[in-house]
């Protein structure tokens, strides 16, 4: 199902919705980021102190 | 807090439940996307790993029973310590709360369903290959890595073909871990309900959105240091070989500054499971809300600073060993904030003892007694004398089956009339509770005296002087394993024969998933949002 609510016809609502899965999607990539930051930063920081 | 549950309105759970359309059959499980199908999979996966970690930890005991090598060789005892460890810390008790997140973060913050079903489905699906290839890394040439669950250079530069099945092993759980902290974050900062403001979230939501920024800022600095171990192996790099170049103690340092964290993955959790349980059967609402929130998002920030204080022996200057030492038994105010308001919400309560409260208060006075020995050990003069010993054993085993494992078990004999619809054997449920806190305490007990005695961890045989304090503990760790048999009957029982069990079964439950939904819980639920004011 649906992770958002019933859909109506209230453009109100429908607007909502579309404001909230923006949200969810910028909440995700944001830490989606963070995760593959700290990752590369290990990485990087450690390679090039023992290059 | 849940108290916002009280007036909002209602009825959309019955309409769901007209409409409970479920799928059958085996896809049902393999692709489910739906949280409480997942969080049931996520729970009995968790069992599944939590019998096979404790089957090595009754081979680790049965060596153990007396001195000298009876029943298996060194190199097999120590990879049954290894895979003890991450087999208990990545497959049973991080999934189990995973499991408890997903059946329940939805439901008590008014929302259908997690931000991401398939990524949640993926997130569980990636878990039962990682297990086996822990499992499989037994019959690798060579046997399983004998290196602890901390898995430091350079033995495991050095170690054979199972290291690298360990090494994937770890990357997949983490990257399974991720995909469930990203998952939990979203779904609690953007699908709350209208009215459910962040502070009035049931507590249990707050612990997981704090152990979800944990897991995403330390699970890479593992995954770094996995891959480091790897490249190191096969591709020619000398991050952690002294001969090239590299710091074996720059592992240690980057494995505990995700390893501290971790202790904290495990235990907020476990707290938000408690912070229900002893409010409903105290009949109060939980005392000093706002403070235990403040109080679980320090705990959060400083397992980042403290890292150190689990290799003080390395050789690190004594104005390092200083500020780690102050740094951690700093942690102690706000654990000591969370203890008190745990007690102050009994106080003058109307406390009833069902099995998930006598867990609970179970919980409460052994993790306060594993938190006190980890305040001994953040002593460096202390810690130097019992590094690496059996009281280091003791303290991490009342934090992570006294705390985290009481408090699960607790947290399913809490949910599980509103997860299955009926209600477990409540006399057997005690039964469960006095023998596991009977035998935890038979095994883990004895254990502070082997090590203030100087008995090392990860050994086969030991001295003779060790002989009685180590027999009993084997006794008490094959009387807590077959205990939780039990537990498996009690769980079996109830689901195949339980009587039916209430909407709100426990009537000092306020949070949504009792005051709004019967139970069971429907298939679907909040598929309209339920008001909070």
């Amino acid at each position: 199902m649906s992770v958002l609510v019933n859909a109506t016809n209230d453009t109100n609502e429908a607007q909502r919705q579309r404001q909230v899965k923006r949200n969810i999607r910028r909440t995700a990539a944001a830490l989606w980021l963070t995760v593959i930051a700290i990752f590369v930063y290990i990485l990087a920081k450690y390679y090039w102190l023992n290059a | 807090m849940s108290t916002a549950a009280h007036d909002t309105t209602h009825g959309h759970g019955h309409d769901d439940h007209a409409h409970d359309h479920k799928p059958y059959g085996i896809m049902r499980w393999v692709g489910s996307t739906n949280h409480k199908d997942i969080g049931t999979m996520y729970l009995w996966f968790s069992f599944t790993m939590f019998l096979v970690g404790g089957v090595m930890a009754l081979i680790i005991r049965a060596e153990l029973f007396q001195p000298g090598l009876q029943i298996v060789q060194p190199e097999f005892f120590n990879s049954m310590t290894t895979y003890h460890g991450l087999i208990m810390v990545f497959g049973a008790i991080m999934p189990a709360f995973v499991g408890f997140a997903n059946w329940l973060i939805p439901m008590q913050i008014g929302a259908p369903d997690m931000a991401f079903p398939r990524m949640n489905n993926l997130s569980f699906w990636l878990l039962p290959p990682a297990a086996l290839l822990l499992i499989a890394a037994q019959f690798a040439p060579g046997g399983g890595a004998g290196v602890g669950w901390t898995m430091y250079a350079p033995l495991t530069t050095q170690a054979g073909p199972a290291m690298d099945l360990t090494i994937f092993a770890v990357h997949i759980l983490g990257i399974s871990s991720i995909m469930g902290s990203i998952n939990i974050i979203t779904t609690i900062l953007n699908m709350r309900a209208p009215g459910m403001t962040l502070m009035k979230m049931p507590l249990f939501c707050w612990t997981w959105l704090i152990t979800a920024y944990l897991l995403v800022a330390s699970m890479p600095v593992l995954a770094g240091a996995v891959t480091m171990t790897l490249t190191d192996r096969h591709f020619g790099t000398n991050f952690f070989n002294a001969a090239g170049g590299g710091d074996p103690v720059l592992y240690q340092h980057i494995f505990w500054f995700f390893g501290h964290p971790e202790v904290y993955i495990i235990a907020i959790p476990a707290f938000g499971v408690v912070s229900q349980i002893i409010p409903a059967f105290s009949r109060k609402p939980l005392f000093g809300y706002a403070s235990m929130v403040y109080a679980t998002a320090s705990i959060a920030i400083l397992s980042f600073l403290v890292w150190a204080h689990h290799m003080y022996t390395v050789g690190m200057p004594v104005e390092t060993q200083l500020y780690f030492m102050y740094a951690t038994t700093l942690i102690a105010i706000p654990t000591g904030v969370k203890v008190f308001n745990w007690v102050a919400t009994m106080w003058k309560g109307s406390l009833t003892f069902e099995t998930p409260m006598l867990f609970a208060i179970g919980f409460l006075f052994l993790f306060t007694l594993g938190g006190f020995t980890g305040l001994v050990l953040s002593i460096v003069p202390v810690d130097v004398q019992l590094h690496d010993t059996y009281y280091v054993v003791a303290h991490f085993h009342y934090v992570m089956v006294a705390g985290a494992l009481f408090s699960a078990f607790g947290g399913i004999y809490f949910w599980l009339p509103k997860w299955t619809g009926k209600m477990y054997d409540e006399t057997l449920g005690k039964w469960h509770f006095w023998l596991s806190l009977i035998f935890f305490n038979v095994t883990f007990f004895v254990q502070h005296f082997l090590g203030l005695a100087g008995m090392p961890r990860r050994i086969p045989d030991y001295s003779l002087q060790f002989a009685e304090f180590n027999a009993i503990s084997t006794i008490g760790a094959f009387g807590f394993g077959f205990s939780q048999l039990l537990f498996l009957y009690i769980v079996v029982k109830c689901i195949r024969s339980g009587k039916p069990a209430e909407q709100r079964q426990w009537d000092g439950a306020d949070s949504l998933e009792w005051t709004h939904l019967p139970s069971p819980a429907p298939y679907h639920s909040f598929a309209t949002p339920p008001v909070v004011k």
